[in-house]
């Protein structure tokens, strides 16, 4: 009896059979085809996934190498490019056709011990609640096969696979891509290019082109497609009739281009086929766990595969549940788009279609945050990070936790965005959090710090800077030459749905921290817009001032009050210093000699947090730049809290 | 007295109007003088239609509710406002009511800022409401923000279905008057199946008074719209009247709507504004919502005429007058459908 049956023998298949057999279990692979076998797809490798690829123990593989995307804008031509980030020691793509990168990878899992049989599929086995093997029909006969646990590794585009087995399907496949192979093409580059907005005249708003290199003389072109309101095969064809011509009549490197492959279509994923079940693991594109934006499948197939292999070998009688776990941790936009009727309008790149200003804008935290999402960025260190107090880190673990649940019942756009911005290492969050356990741990003393409300606290203050980091990607004013819809529509969806979260949480704390709350937020919302109409005070620095006073006020026992007034200045200047990472502008504190009139173990906290915040800033700062001068604040001003 | 009330015939609920107005200046004042970018909030443009609702529904429950009452009614309206200073930077309005918008003379930042604070303000007003209208408020705030997302995400999608453009209309527009509604009736006391048809009734009321917004985007003029018309097709928004008209099955007609819609995406011209608009008249998506919107307003008359006995009868007539005003914005089938523009160009009281 084997351990694992796996169905599909793709990347995300083939990541089961060879990490699970290298684990000691015993597979096997079916396939309805025979190996090696055609595929349609963009064929472009993510650093992502060379590096899971390289796990497979295959040494570096032979294709054209890639350096990252370029993004171009058809109507202004206007064009951004970004490199990959690093995975595991590698920043290169790769491009390899399917075929063989698939085939490779097969071979690799039976030369670890699985057994590959051609066939396909017929239904599953259960047993009560539990699937306990597959029925398989080989070119001779039908088989049932027993086994501990099945893998569905089944793709995008096989939804009427299983039918009187699935969960109903709220919605079919996300969309269409297809792509055509032309010659005569001078270098390409090594850059991926993605071209948006619409295709043609306007027919089809959720729509990108891309030009991958194929070679010195070649060039694979293709688009992509989201649902629309026409059949998808012949508006593909015509699409990418439409785009190659659009390409040879305005891109010298196309102007002596031909046909020189038909077009191939294939769907795109972005839902889930089957979700996991007890004794059925669904991996790769058939989980629906492609990256959101381009669809691009290759690398969360690899990694989903080798996660379902760890979970059934760690724990074989409950291994989906174990497997889901780190699948949602691997890929937070599972859990949201999974369930979500709307998860395929909520698609970010079809705002994209209209929002582009957002990926042109350097200062756009959101922009940043998709092109993350785009570029498929590891996760990266923040200055946070270097601290290296316990208890500070325990309190930003605490809060980090916290906050998931809230991002994860945002709409799946906003989700999608909140949590990309997150993930920057200059993100603001956490930082609330960091000052208020840094001034507690400077101070001596016996009460516990992170009750159950003042956690909830220092999540809405979190939250609260979130809001503020969203509106303060709004322009300041609208440009009649140049749309900046991108940028308002997406940082007011941010910001009135977290808002919304922010009051919800309030309203459930007991008083008096709900009227303070409130008050609070309300003060600093007033406050920044006050201080921008009024007096030309930057607003992203107001609501990083309020709300480090906020977190000074929870983090100074009632003990010590005393110290109120000093730690309150330093929470200015940490304002100040956050406040010129994110305006790459370059903000001149005001002399103020705050560390000190405080006990030396605070004093040595609070300069800590400081120099970390005045580290050598990631984003250059705008040419000159003359540095602005702040206020200095007066009293310190928070809502009355009766305590 | 404003004429914009003119449809309210109980007088306690008009004073207690002026009250709110009174609590208004002194919320946005915060103990000092309005802010400039307040200033919309507390124009006496807008219909309060919100918080008259809150106190009309009040009306329909046996005891006189406290200063909570009038906290509720500001709370909703500062609700509102904060959706439109948001809605007007998004849309980029130059003008709201008749005078320039926040984010045209502040700027999108402060509009946005400044939008934050009103949404707080009115959080503010309810932090000592009993837990459950406390949830009945956080609820709403969340069906508001699903809402927006939601039809911001299907903006462009020509294949909209019905269920999910009134779902999108209940979330984003309908919950905020049922919980208007929800506010006045409970805090008054009322029997709970009281609180259940008055709440119905909002709900009812938030419907079509979205309904209405959809259609008189189409049919209205630029002098009744303050703008020109078919801004939701110029951005993608596929109201009742549109979705109507491109069910059926596919005539040439149906053909070069679709055709209509997808190249308005890119090139808002108005001449294909017009021919849109123009098909959607042929295809029937009008009538059929006008038979829509009678279908909801008759639902909202039979609660109201159940609900006779609860109430004084000046606030039940009142409630029934805007039903009637709903009713005329309209065009019911026996309205002559070449004429609609005219009776739109007259009917400017309510604008």
């Amino acid at each position: 009896m084997y351990d694992v049956v796996v169905i599909g023998a793709g990347p995300a298949g083939s990541a089961a059979a060879y990490h699970g057999s290298r684990l000691g279990l015993r597979v096997l692979v079916v396939d309805r085809l025979a190996f090696p076998r055609a595929k349609t797809c963009g064929d472009a490798l993510t650093p992502r996934a060379v590096a899971a690829v390289r796990r497979f123990g295959v040494a570096p593989l032979a294709g054209i190498p890639v350096r990252g995307i370029r993004l171009v804008h058809r109507e202004t031509m206007e064009s951004t490019v970004e490199t990959f980030p690093s995975w595991e020691g590698g920043s290169t793509g790769m491009l390899v056709p399917r075929e063989t990168l698939d085939d490779m990878l097969l071979s690799r899992g039976r030369a670890a011990g699985a057994r590959f049989e051609m066939a396909a599929a017929r239904g599953l086995i259960r047993d009560g609640s539990r699937v306990t093997g597959i029925v398989i029909e080989t070119p001779s006969e039908t088989l049932r096969v027993p086994a501990r646990c099945v893998v569905v590794a089944i793709g995008s585009a096989n939804a009427r696979f299983f039918q009187n087995q699935r969960r109903p399907r709220p919605f079919p496949a996300v969309g269409l891509a297809g792509r055509v192979g032309l010659r005569g093409t001078e270098d390409i580059g090594d850059y991926l290019e993605f071209y948006f907005p619409l295709l043609t005249d306007g027919r089809v708003l959720s729509a990108y082109g891309w030009v991958f290199p194929d070679g010195a003389t070649r060039a694979n072109v293709g688009v992509g497609v989201v649902r629309t309101a026409r059949s998808g095969r012949i508006l593909l064809g015509r699409l990418i009739d439409e785009f190659v011509s659009w390409l040879v009549a305005t891109d010298d490197r196309f102007s002596h281009a031909e046909l020189c492959s038909p077009m191939r279509a294939a769907s795109i994923a972005g839902f889930p086929v089957l979700a996991s079940e007890p004794g059925l693991l669904t991996v790769g594109d058939a989980a629906g766990i492609a990256n959101p934006f381009t669809g691009e499948g290759i690398a969360s197939a690899l990694e989903s595969g080798e996660l379902a292999a760890q979970a059934i070998s760690r724990s074989p009688e409950d291994a989906h549940r174990v497997y889901e776990e780190s699948l949602r941790d691997r890929f937070p936009q599972v859990h949201r788009l999974r369930h979500s009727i709307a998860s395929v309008h909520s698609q970010p790149w079809i705002v994209l279609g209209r929002g582009w200003d957002v990926i042109l804008s350097p200062q756009s935290r959101t922009g940043r945050a998709l092109k993350r999402s785009l570029l498929d960025v590891p996760p990266a260190r923040t200055p946070l990070d270097l601290i290296a107090h316990r208890s500070v880190q325990d309190a930003l673990a605490t809060i980090r936790t916290d906050l998931k649940p809230i991002i994860g019942r945002l709409p799946a756009l906003t989700g999608e965005l909140v949590h990309a911005m997150m993930a920057d290492p200059e993100s603001d969050v956490g930082w609330c959090t960091a000052f208020a356990s840094m001034v507690r741990g400077g101070l001596v003393c016996h009460e516990p710090f992170l009750t159950r409300d003042i956690r909830r606290v220092l999540t809405a203050l979190e939250l609260i800077g979130l809001v503020g980091a969203a509106h303060c990607d709004l322009p300041e004013w609208s440009n009649p030459r140049s749309s900046s819809w991108g940028r308002k529509t997406l940082s007011l969806l941010i910001a009135d749905s977290v808002n919304v979260e922010i009051l919800a949480m309030a309203f459930e704390l007991s008083q008096p921290w709900r009227g303070f709350l409130t008050t609070f937020a309300r003060q600093v919302f007033r406050r920044a817009a006050a201080g921008r109409s009024d007096k030309n005070v930057p607003a992203d620095f107001v609501i990083l001032d309020e709300l480090f006073q906020a977190a000074a006020f929870v983090g100074i026992p009632n003990g010590a009050r005393v110290y109120r007034g000093p730690v309150a200045t330093v929470a200015t200047r940490l304002a100040v210093l956050r406040a010129s990472v994110l305006a790459r502008e370059q903000f001149a504190p005001n002399a103020c000699d705050a560390v000190c009139r405080v006990p030396a173990k605070l004093r040595t906290y609070l300069e800590e947090i400081l120099s970390l915040a005045a580290r050598p800033r990631m984003n250059t700062p705008r040419e000159n730049s003359k540095p602005t001068m702040l206020p200095i604040p007066g009293p310190s001003r928070l809502p009355h809290l009766i305590t | 007295m404003n004429k914009r009330h003119s449809w309210v015939e109980d007088p306690l609920v008009l004073d207690q109007l002026a009250g709110a107005e009174t609590l208004l200046v002194a919320v946005l004042g915060n103990g000092d003088v309005p802010l400039p970018f307040h200033r919309q909030a507390l124009s006496m443009r807008s219909k309060r239609l919100r918080p008259l609702l809150v106190l009309l529904a009040a009306r329909c429950g046996p005891e006189s509710p406290g200063p909570m009452l009038l906290r509720a009614a500001v709370a909703l309206e500062l609700v509102h406002e904060a959706t439109l200073y948001h809605d007007d930077i998004v849309d980029e309005a130059s003008v709201r009511r008749g005078e320039p918008s926040i984010q045209a003379t502040f700027g999108p930042l402060v509009a946005g800022l400044a939008g934050s604070e009103l949404l707080y303000a009115a959080a503010e007003l309810c932090v000592d409401f009993p837990a459950p209208l406390r949830r009945a408020l956080t609820r709403a705030g969340v069906a508001l923000s699903h809402g927006q997302t939601q039809e911001v995400a299907m903006q462009g999608y020509v294949p909209i279905t019905e269920h999910e453009r009134l779902r999108i209309m209940r979330l984003k527009t309908a919950r905020l008057f049922a919980l208007a509604a929800q506010l006045g009736v409970t805090l008054a006391s009322a029997a709970d199946d009281v609180v259940v048809r008055v709440t119905r009734m909002g709900m009812c009321i938030g419907m079509c008074f979205q309904l209405v917004d959809d259609l008189r985007d189409l049919v209205g003029t630029e002098v009744t719209l303050g703008r020109p018309p078919g801004a939701d097709l110029r951005d993608g928004v596929y109201t009742l009247p549109v979705i109507y008209a491109l069910s059926g099955p596919p005539t040439e007609e149906r053909k070069n709507l679709i055709d209509a819609l997808h190249s308005l995406l890119t090139n808002g011209d108005p001449r294909t504004i017009e021919s849109a608009i123009e098909l959607i008249r042929i295809q029937g998506g009008f009538a059929r919502a006008a038979a829509t919107l009678g279908d909801w307003l008759a639902n909202a008359r039979k609660d109201l005429s159940l609900l006779a006995s609860s109430g004084p009868d000046d606030a039940i007539r009142s409630l029934q007058n805007l039903t009637i005003w709903l009713a005329r914005e309209s065009f019911l089938p026996m309205r002559d459908p070449m004429t609609y523009r005219h009776s739109y160009a007259c009917d400017s009281s309510m604008s």
